[in-house]
């Protein structure tokens, strides 16, 4: 008898259909993978077992929970059901926790509602949860906020919220996609020994195939609201029978082929060429909070030292884990911070110096791609002056020369000329990266920074921005500063890769060398806790 | 927490110096001489100077300030030209008129406009969402003047429940007095209400969307808990904020609804004062509300410490 049977799960909202002919079951004790592209479905069905769908939603089917029918349940009915007998693990730690209350009175909240708990007990109660996730009270007492623990230990209070009545059912969406990937491997081994511990029933929802290799007994394989491939986990993934399975196991280890060998320093140096940016014992530091009317402490420094080349035409990757100063170094390669010392020196122009022409003569020449292809574009602008904003730099430039580099770059990413005239919102999300790029490119610059420029992309259109990166690459000898936090794509790109720690470089040299045989513990332990399609069937 | 709150009260204690400078800048910089201004043009040269010398006009300006900002701190505010009291037993017996008033109305906007916003945001789409909000619409646009006037009249003049103007004194009890002011506090606290409870209400929606809001729902909590224990004091950062600029608007609405009700309060005395050019009371009652806004505003951002965490370490 399983634990959890959806049967025919249907869902519209607002007449929209989400959710089609949705059949899934979990026995006690059981991990279930559902995996899934964005916009699949697969969070608003493990929503749909919470019954906390948004407003407007009409279900049809039957989710039957250990006898309850969850569907046609009372309120109050769900209400003993959530957080007892069912918990719920979320995307985004850093949110997920109100930041007005302790992390004991959350912890406690779920105990004291559902047993009935004084505040004495449910509050040690709440203790020994949390000495379970890895936060033991002796460090972590439970009057701290959560916005004193980082994201990763909020994950684990979450996650203490969730198993702190030992549910029959855990249902984690995407628990760890906000992670780091250290973090990641640590909060994934968490929820696996307290499955196992307490032989709880896990729903695992993720969108990275190594990730529920190494964690699921059986996989369902969602798409536009359906379920399309359903089994157990290895067979599944080794054979992938279904073509959609398959795509999406070739898009998650796509390597974009590379026209020419990769550009490697020790070469370069080699052939004495002049490196295209030359950084130079860099130090950028921010001034610390001040801890009273005289005190100031001394300032914080985020990038320390460094010093690296990148030559033209060159991939260079930049890994590390949050808060490790790849985004300051990036900053400050870009003229927004100014360093404290070193040089800093791009096509023969002093960066670090501040002096404002010299600053802008560089930044023609350098453009940048961000992470986020919803948030960096103004969506009142149409695609033409946004895409030609980076030509203000070149006043001398005309109005029909503008258009026609615009439409040159939309061409080069694979959009239309056409697109100039339309509005940001008509684009998908990967389009919109696309634009990023175009925008990057109306310049025709010689180095991209590229900051995790794929990351919040699903994997078969990431596998078209690689592809369309790598292109750009070799037929126009553009540099990419590569800053990503996930191995598999910079393996898949990058030429050379710079691992950063604490404001440092503790590893560095061609990325297979790097990855294949990590010589810094710090880099073997991110190559060991990156998830890996490929790792996980060969050990199971 | 303490250094939060140190801070604060450094900031509003400067605050408060700056004001009191333009407060006394204005009256300095206002064309023509004080003492003949206030005299009239058929004074006599010798009134105006034994006024000039009554009010310290022969002393250098910055002595002036001093001695004005150095009398208020010991609470000597000057004498009024034309009440011929001293300005500090006016305004106090003034003032216990317009405090209560602005208590009373402080406390109904409170008392109406929160609870009203988070009623909207609970059931927010539905008819009486709409409702509410079509109320406060107009509430946002009545001018408070008008609705003084609509409520005298359908309180006072037809349902005889409350005088019409007037205060008959504290010297007769509470509920004489407090019953004088409760049009008043209407007319000033409902239009202010209707503007805070858009505020409160689009607050909660925000709040409401946060994914802590789903966690909570998540551990069980039904959709009323979830409001009041997760929701409410997150939501309430914005509506304090904007409850400390509406007493700025209370205090300056009780010029106007004091001449309404015929309430002898501070708004009276400074229109009085004003009309009949006694500068002196004029500065004095000037920066007092000055003070008042500014003792208000260091209330609202010593709670914003208490309501959220965060802000506890700045």
């Amino acid at each position: 008898m399983a634990l959890l049977a959806i049967r025919d799960l249907g869902l519209t909202i607002g007449r929209q259909p989400i959710l089609k002919d949705v059949s899934l079951a979990i026995e006690p004790g059981e991990v279930l993978g559902l995996v899934g592209e964005s916009g699949s479905g697969k969070s608003l069905t493990a929503l749909s077992v919470m019954r906390l769908l948004p407003h407007g939603s009409v279900t049809s089917g039957s989710i039957d929970f250990a006898g309850t029918e969850i569907l046609a349940a009372s309120e109050a009915r769900m209400c003993a059901l959530r957080g007892d007998d069912i918990g719920m693990v979320f995307q985004e730690p850093m949110t997920a926790l109100n930041p007005v209350k302790t992390i004991g009175e959350q912890i406690a909240e779920g105990i004291r509602l559902h047993t009935g708990a004084s505040r004495a007990e449910a509050a040690a109660r709440a203790a020994q949860m949390m000495e379970r996730v890895g936060l033991p009270v002796a460090d972590f007492p439970l009057s701290r906020f959560p916005h004193q623990l980082s994201g990763g230990q909020r994950q684990r209070v979450v996650i203490a919220i969730a198993c702190a009545l030992n549910p029959r059912l855990l249902i984690a969406d995407e628990p760890t996609t906000a992670l780091d990937v250290t973090i990641q491997a640590q909060i994934l081994d968490l929820l696996r020994d307290l499955v196992r511990e307490r032989s709880m029933a896990l729903l695992l929802i993720t969108h990275d195939l190594g990730v529920v290799a190494g964690m699921a007994d059986r996989i369902a394989v969602m798409r536009s609201g359906e379920i399309l491939d359903h089994g157990p986990a290895v067979p599944l993934l080794r054979q992938r029978r279904h073509p959609y399975t398959r795509r999406l196991a070739e898009a998650s280890a796509h390597v974009p082929t590379r026209r020419g060998a990769p550009i490697l320093d020790r070469a370069a140096r080699a052939e004495a060429r002049r490196p295209l940016l030359e950084v130079r014992e860099l130090v950028v530091q921010y001034p610390a909070a001040r801890r009273g009317l005289f005190r100031r402490p001394p300032p914080f420094r985020a990038v320390r030292g460094v010093s690296f080349d990148i030559y033209s035409g060159q991939t260079m990757a930049l890994v590390g884990e949050s808060g490790c100063g790849k985004s300051t170094l990036a900053r400050t390669i870009l003229g927004l911070q100014r360093p404290a010392s070193g040089t800093l020196v791009f096509d023969g122009l002093d960066i670090a110096s501040g002096d404002g022409q010299a600053i802008a003569a560089a930044r023609r020449e350098l453009q940048i791609v961000f992470q986020d292809p919803y948030g960096s574009f103004n969506p009142r602008h149409r695609v033409e002056r946004l895409v030609a904003e980076p030509l203000f730099l070149r006043p001398e430039l005309g109005r029909a020369e503008k258009q026609e580099r615009v439409a040159r770059a939309l061409e080069a990413v694979g959009l239309s000329a056409g697109d100039a005239a339309k509005y940001p919102h008509e684009f998908s999300g990967g389009q919109r990266q696309r634009l990023a790029i175009a925008r990057a490119l109306v310049n025709r610059p010689k180095l991209i920074i590229a900051d995790e420029p794929v990351s919040a992309l699903d994997v078969s259109i990431r596998a078209q921005i690689l592809d369309l990166l790598s292109d750009l690459r070799d037929r126009f000898g553009i540099a990419y500063l590569f800053i990503s936090h996930d191995l598999s794509v910079v393996r898949a790109l990058c030429d050379e890769v710079l691992v950063m720690r604490q404001g440092e470089f503790v590893e560095r040299g061609p990325v297979d060398e790097v990855f294949d045989r990590p010589s810094h513990p710090y880099t073997r332990e991110l190559t060991a806790a990156a998830p890996d399609l490929e790792r996980a069937l060969a050990q199971a | 927490m303490t250094r939060y709150a140190l801070n604060r009260l450094l900031v509003g204690l400067a605050t408060l110096l700056v004001a009191s400078v333009i407060v006394f800048s204005v009256m300095e910089i206002l064309p023509g001489d004080p003492a003949r201004l206030m005299l009239g043009i058929n004074a006599t040269e010798d009134a105006v100077v034994a006024l000039r010398q009554q009010m310290g006009l022969d002393q250098p300006v910055v002595l002036r300030y001093l001695h004005w900002i150095g009398g208020m701190v010991v609470g000597d505010l000057g004498r009024s030209y034309t009440y011929s009291v001293p300005v500090l037993e006016l305004v106090a017996e003034r003032a216990a008129v317009s405090l209560p008033l602005a208590i009373l109305s402080l406390l109904l906007l409170t008392v109406v406009a929160i609870p009203v916003g988070i009623f909207a945001a609970a059931r927010r789409g539905s008819a009486a969402d709409a409702a509410t909000m079509a109320v406060s619409q107009i509430g946002v646009a009545i001018p408070n003047f008008w609705f003084a006037l609509l409520l005298v009249y359908l309180f006072a003049v037809w349902l005889r429940l409350v005088p019409a103007g007037g205060f008959p004194g504290w010297s007769a009890g509470p509920w004489p007095g407090l019953k004088a002011l409760l049009l008043p506090a209407v007319a000033l606290a409902l239009p202010q209400a209707a503007i805070l409870s858009r505020v409160t209400r689009s607050a909660m929606i925000d709040v409401l969307g946060e994914d802590y809001i789903r966690t909570a729902r998540a551990k069980g909590l039904p959709r009323a808990q979830v409001l009041w224990r997760h929701a409410l004091r997150n939501a309430l950062i914005p509506v304090l904020t904007i409850l400390g600029l509406q007493f700025a608007y209370l205090i300056a609405g009780t010029i106007i609804i004091e001449n309404v009700f015929y309430l002898p309060g501070l708004g009276r005395l400074i229109f009085q004062a004003i009309t009949q050019r006694d500068l002196i009371v004029v500065e004095s009652v000037v920066m007092l509300l000055v003070a008042s806004v500014i003792i208000v505003n260091l209330i609202v951002d010593l709670s914003y410490a208490i309501v959220d965490p965060r802000l506890r370490a700045a």
